[in-house]
């Protein structure tokens, strides 16, 4: 059928009515708020008593004039309060049976192995393992822009139209949370250490050659390890060198970091990539790496950040970002940024690669990278009618993990010359994020409702517990090999078939349940229930023979703290340990040291500060521009709260409150806390 | 051979003139347009532009040919030879006009390549100063000089085995520079570039000698026979970047040049 003129303009005409009607600003689903505007920021680890005290003396002045115009309180964390299963709870309004992040590692029930909770990589890809919706995802179906920057365990993030960067659970290149490479002289007896390679290599005629190791691609028998070989030229006096990756060369002089520099990992040959180039496309792996020349004479230690993805490049099988390219324009702006998760790299202070103050200088070049990302998005963000816009500033967390003992006299790992030193390292970092605060303030002006929130407090970790040692000791576990009275990382010692409880991830205990494990033999109901009254009870009365201070606060029954669609995959118990008081590294990877030395230890690393203990004791903060309505506000609130601002009702899963506005009177503090 | 190249220079920049405030790619595809017309003029007058439609014609006919006898093996042979054949004839009528052609191309690409392969450094910016020592033996001593507005961030960085020492030098401030090198006595400089505008600049500085005029324009060479073979400051390479498109000038340059000069192909009636 042919359309004649005057069909056509009248089509035509209502075509661009009904455009006006939709897109207009003051129609629409989009407009009930009226440009209504939302800032959230997100600052890791923030705890509410520094804070408070430092408000009192006069250092966070932003922080102050939030709380002075509008609300201050603590903020109720998750169970437990580990930041993968804390920004779950404030993504998704859900607690873990919700959101189904219960621990940074999870466990497969059939073969009792661990993996990293957040994310799975398979043949298909890389996906997000969180449940739940995201709230917004929720804002863009109403049609509100939004923007959501380095948000923790949104990694593939959830696909949106709105600029996203997914943070924490990033790997780098490796698959890995971040792995150093330390490249030295030095003999070496341990090999490599956790969170990074050690590489031992040889000096000849002042010059080193070695490789980048990237990781293995390809299937089964045919993987091979893809490499970058790099050489290095040392001056013969004086403490400097170059040193050649690529195309790229530069010169460190000792004590120097180098600017990023992209590190490729060739798939195809030379040929190849340059005729894929003209069409744009790459086989190539794309990295970005830092080099750091620790020492250049008489001994040579050079260490190399984690590869990390290039953000101008999209990796393969995965992303990072959302919309696709949007790493790459945010590169263009601001230059190169970490774009794995945690990317402070408290590995490589822990383990004695770097030492305090180079693990500052690190951590200083992701905090300028995060402020340069922060204000570069503002600014789109100031522009909108409406909109929200999250970014996440990890700082604080590192920072309180490696400088706690300098905080805690009593910290078993504390020398009092370095307490002058670096005594006064958190409170800084504190004043940085009230700058990063001020100039947000500054910006937005009236009119935004400003919201600013940490996941969780912090406290000294003095002492380590080996909760599995003791579930050994207490007959819980069995060993196949009883000669040998430990059992390496991931149970392989340990007998299943007499084994009734077991436990994995920081604060997780899972019950050997029959049906649910491979070779479970603890029979659901009734058994079950006696057996975790048995172990609540017996954990709760554990004391630390060297202090005589309670270890477990409280113990939660997962059916009692969880709600939701996955809860099935819920630990039975969750361990709530006391101020001070940590589940040991090996317990995390299910390790059974041997009962010989006790089921305590001194924490003698200098990852010292934590937050994995009782929910109560370790609230994070929330900051307003506008007044706090409800008593005990709590993370999963915030989900419900930012919707509300848009004038939108929380879905039926999310369990909080409008924090804005009044409502029934609620319970205790624990209470709220454990919804 | 200076003296030529130094002209030639000043012709580029004045073309390149209007370019001068705005990215660096108007510049580029501009010089890649004209050099399009031109080849596609050069093409013209010196081919033989009847033979050439004789030959073409021929091909085009034998491969109607083929189409024609497909089911014949031993015709569609003879036919592809003949094809093989006159295409030769086609390459030695091309051969002339394209080493008439490659003369210019050259001088364009060869000046293209110090306006578009590197950018100039930002203030603030660092790169790595390399110099070069002729002869052999130990390494002679030698010390760097920085005028106002650099700085000298590392010590020196000397490479026996390559006669090589190199430093790493900021700039900041806008503005050219001599960085001076002092070696024996005798003092050597380099031309340092600062700032963000188009604009040709040396990036490596070398003895002078017909071929340092031909590739290393812009600069007066060193001394003949001194104890220093080259000077070099390794600018950032300038990326080209659209959308997804990451590249190299050059690619540009083909892709342009060759479109203009094939687009207006039947514009200016050529073969
Ligand atoms: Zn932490």
């Amino acid at each position: 059928m042919r359309m004649g003129r005057r069909t056509c303009w009248i089509a035509g005409l209502a075509i661009f009515g009904l455009g006006l009607l939709v897109l207009g600003p003051s129609s629409g689903p989009a407009s009930a708020a009226g440009g209504k505007k939302v800032l959230v920021l997100g600052f890791d680890g923030m705890d509410p008593n520094l804070s408070k005290r430092l408000m009192e003396e006069g250092k966070l002045p932003n922080f102050k004039r939030l709380a002075d115009g509008g609300g201050f309180s603590k903020l109720g964390t998750s169970i437990p309060p580990q930041s993968p299963v804390a920004w779950s709870n404030f993504i998704t309004g859900q607690n873990p049976g919700g959101h189904g992040i219960f621990d940074f590692v999870a466990r497969t029930p059939e073969n009792y192995l661990p993996f990293l909770s957040t994310s799975v990589t398979d043949k298909k890809g890389t996906r997000l393992l969180r449940r739940g919706t995201a709230f917004w995802e929720i804002l863009e179906d109403h049609g509100i822009w939004n923007s959501v920057l380095r948000v923790p365990s949104n990694y593939p993030p959830v696909d949106m139209k709105g600029p996203s960067l997914s943070g924490m659970g990033t790997p780098d290149i490796l698959g890995t949370y971040g792995t150093f490479s330390f490249y030295t002289t030095e003999p070496q007896v341990g090999g490599d250490v956790e969170g990074g390679k050690i590489i031992e290599v040889k000096m000849r005629n002042n010059m080193i050659e070695s490789s980048l190791v990237g990781p293995r691609i390809g299937e089964g028998g045919d993987a091979v390890k893809v490499e970058a070989p790099f050489t290095v030229w040392v001056d013969p006096e004086e403490a400097v060198a170059k040193i050649r990756v690529g195309d790229e060369e530069f010169v460190l002089a000792q004590g120097e970091w180098s600017d990023w520099k992209p590190v490729e990992f060739k798939v195809m040959s030379k040929g190849m990539e340059i005729l894929l180039s003209l069409v744009g496309q790459t086989s190539s792996l794309h990295s970005i790496a830092r080099f750091y020349l620790k020492e250049a004479h008489p001994e040579f230690n050079l260490y190399v950040s984690p590869l990390n993805f290039d953000p101008f490049y999209s990796p393969p099988g995965t992303s990072i970002c959302t919309p696709d390219g949007y790493s790459k324009k945010l590169a263009k702006e601001i230059g190169y940024f970490y774009t794995q998760g945690m990317a402070e790299d408290t590995w490589a202070l822990n383990e004695g690669r770097l030492n305090e103050k180079e693990f500052l200088q690190q951590s200083e070049f992701v905090l300028q990278e995060r402020i340069r990302m922060f204000r570069c998005e503002l600014e789109h963000f100031l522009q909108k009618e409406q909109a929200l816009y999250f970014c996440y500033f990890s700082t604080t967390d590192p920072l309180s993990h490696m400088f706690g003992r300098f905080m805690d006299p009593g910290h078993p790992l504390n020398y009092p010359d370095e307490f002058e030193k670096y005594g006064d390292v958190i409170p800084h970092y504190y004043t940085r994020m009230d700058s990063v605060l001020g100039y947000a303030l500054d910006r937005v002006g009236e009119g935004t409702t400003v919201m600013v929130l940490s996941d969780h407090g912090f406290t000294s970790y003095r002492r380590s517990f080996h909760l599995n040692t003791w579930l050994y000791e207490n007959g819980y576990i069995q060993l196949r090999d009883k000669r040998k009275k430990s059992s390496g990382e991931f149970f392989v010692n340990v007998d299943w078939r007499k084994t009734r409880a077991y436990a994995l991830g920081i604060n997780c205990l899972y019950l050997n349940l029959k049906g649910r494990e491979g070779y479970g033999i603890v029979k659901p109901g009734y058994e079950a229930d006696q057996l975790l009254a048995e172990l609540v009870e017996k954990l709760e009365a554990i004391t630390d023979p060297k202090t005589g201070e309670q270890a477990i606060l409280r113990v939660y029954r997962s059916s009692e703290v969880y709600s939701g669609d996955a809860i099935e995959s819920a630990p039975d118990l969750v361990v709530g340990y006391n101020a001070g008081y940590r589940a040991s590294w090996e317990t995390a990877l299910g390790k059974i040291p041997n009962p010989e030395k006790g089921f305590f230890g001194d924490n003698l690393k200098k990852w010292s500060g934590d937050h994995c203990m009782a929910a109560e004791i370790i609230p994070g903060v929330l900051f307003t521009n506008k007044p706090l309505r409800i008593p005990d506000p709590s993370l999963v609130d915030l989900a419900p709260t930012i919707l509300n601002e848009f004038g939108i009702e929380k879905t039926p899963e999310m369990i909080g409150r409008n924090v804005f506005a009044e409502g029934p009177e609620t319970g205790s503090r624990v209470e709220s806390v454990m919804r | 051979m200076f003296a030529f190249n130094n002209a030639l220079a000043r012709m580029f920049d004045l073309f390149y003139t209007p370019f001068r405030s705005f990215h660096p790619v108007w510049g580029l595809l501009a010089m890649s347009a004209v050099t399009g017309l031109i080849l596609l003029f050069i093409w013209k007058y010196t081919t033989n532009q009847k033979q050439m439609k004789a030959v073409k014609d021929r091909i085009k006919m034998h491969f109607i040919e083929i189409r024609l006898y497909q089911d014949d093996m031993g015709i569609i042979w003879k036919t592809q030879a003949r094809i093989l054949k006159q295409n030769l004839r086609y390459i030695v009528l091309v051969l002339v006009p394209a080493l008439v052609i490659i003369v210019p191309v050259v001088f364009i690409l060869v000046d293209m390549d110090h306006r578009f392969g590197r950018e100039a450094l930002e203030p603030g910016e660092s790169a790595l100063v390399k110099v070069k020592f002729a002869g052999r033996g130990g390494l002679p001593e030698v010390t760097i000089r920085a005028p106002e507005g650099v700085v000298v961030e590392t010590p020196r960085l000397r490479i026996p085995v390559e006669r090589e020492v190199d430093w790493r030098i900021r700039a900041e401030r806008e503005g050219d520079f001599d960085l001076a090198f002092v070696v024996d006595g005798d003092t050597y400089t380099k031309r340092l570039t600062v700032g963000n505008s188009t604009r040709r600049f040396s990036f490596i500085k070398g003895q002078a000698t017909v071929e340092e005029a031909f590739f290393n324009p812009g600069e007066d060479p060193l001394p003949k026979g001194s104890l220093i073979e080259s000077i070099e400051i390794t600018y950032p390479e300038m990326r080209f970047r659209f959308e997804s498109w990451v590249g190299h000038w050059l690619t540009l340059f083909c892709v342009f040049s060759l479109a203009v000069g094939f687009g207006l192909k039947p514009v200016f009636n050529v073969e």
